[in-house]
């Protein structure tokens, strides 16, 4: 990417946040949501979150050395630990640095 | 401009955005030092955390720049998220524009803080970009705990995983947004039994 086009790329992520936040409020000013949009303001969340998880697996590589592994063995970290002590941050923050210690040293 | 109103509704904004800021020290650290080891200027961080406050989906920003131009697939992706929430008491309109306000300046800081930090500590920082992928698992996991969410969480991942075999690691968001659409509503009667349980 050029910088204009890394310029742009921000702009447009910029504009789309923005919109989506004023967008709900011009069109349902004082009017009843539509049923179907309701449900999706339900159901969409837990979609998006599950996609968004595969997203940042998408450059992992599963074919060759080391397998997944250091992904496979932070993710499993990071949920070991929210699930022990259902606190976010340390969760993250662990599992962080658990998988750059292994990418780092160990593999 | 009212300053009777406004002051009182700063005072009253600036506990409800606390643990807010020790969240944002975390993550917006881990952003700016994501950003700055991924090979990006260091006036970028800054940059994106003004305009583009869109919380954890500002981490998805960083490899969507470091990869071929895509303004459509840009557009989708940061038009998925949305959160509002109406507080009570004091003025309402103050009170939002605070906590708004307060809630980025902290963005803003800790991600400019880890962007200077991540140029010092570029050579120690390999792999700090997990940061992004342990957040969502734990978000997703949230997600999960709840009974009525877990078939719609199912749905997103295997549909985005589909798409990713299908289409390829630079095509797959879209036409995954697409097929989780389609089976959202293939699923409907059903996800609205678990919703209305709750």
């Amino acid at each position: 990417m050029t910088t204009l086009e890394q310029i742009v790329t921000i702009l447009i992520a910029g504009f789309a946040t923005v919109l989506t936040r004023f967008l709900p409020f011009v069109i349902f000013k004082g009017k009843k949501i539509p049923k179907a949009l309701d449900y999706l303001g339900f159901a969409l969340p837990a979609s998006v979150f599950g996609m968004l998880l595969v997203y940042c697996l998408k450059d992992t590589v599963v074919t060759s050395f080391p397998f997944a592994l250091p992904e496979a063995l932070g993710l499993a970290v990071t949920s070991a630990i929210y699930l022990w002590k259902k606190n976010t941050l340390i969760s993250i923050a662990a599992g962080t640095v658990f998988y750059m210690f292994l990418i780092q040293v160990v593999f | 401009m009212n300053d009777k109103k406004a002051l009182p509704a700063l005072k009253a904004a600036f506990p409800h955005t606390l643990p807010i800021l020790a969240g944002f020290i975390v993550l917006g650290m881990g952003y700016g030092i994501y950003l700055r080891s991924s090979g990006l200027p260091l006036w970028y961080p800054t940059l994106t955390s003004i305009l583009v406050f869109g919380g954890s989906l500002e981490f998805l920003l960083v490899s969507m720049l470091l990869s071929p131009f895509q303004p459509i697939s840009v557009f989708f992706t940061f038009s998925i998220n949305c959160s509002a929430e109406v507080p009570e008491g004091v003025d309402e309109g103050w009170f939002m524009l605070f906590v708004s306000f307060l809630n980025q300046s902290y963005w803003v800081f800790s991600v400019t803080l880890g962007s200077v930090l991540g140029g010092a500590l570029s050579k120690y920082s390999e792999g700090v970009e997990f940061v992004m992928t342990a957040m969502f698992c734990v978000i997703f996991i949230r997600a999960m705990e709840k009974k009525e969410n877990r078939i719609s969480g199912v749905i997103g991942v295997m549909a985005t995983l589909i798409s990713l075999l299908v289409f390829g690691k630079s095509l797959f968001l879209i036409p995954g947004m697409v097929l989780i659409l389609i089976l959202l509503f293939l699923f409907r009667e059903k996800i609205e039994k678990g919703r209305e349980a709750i």
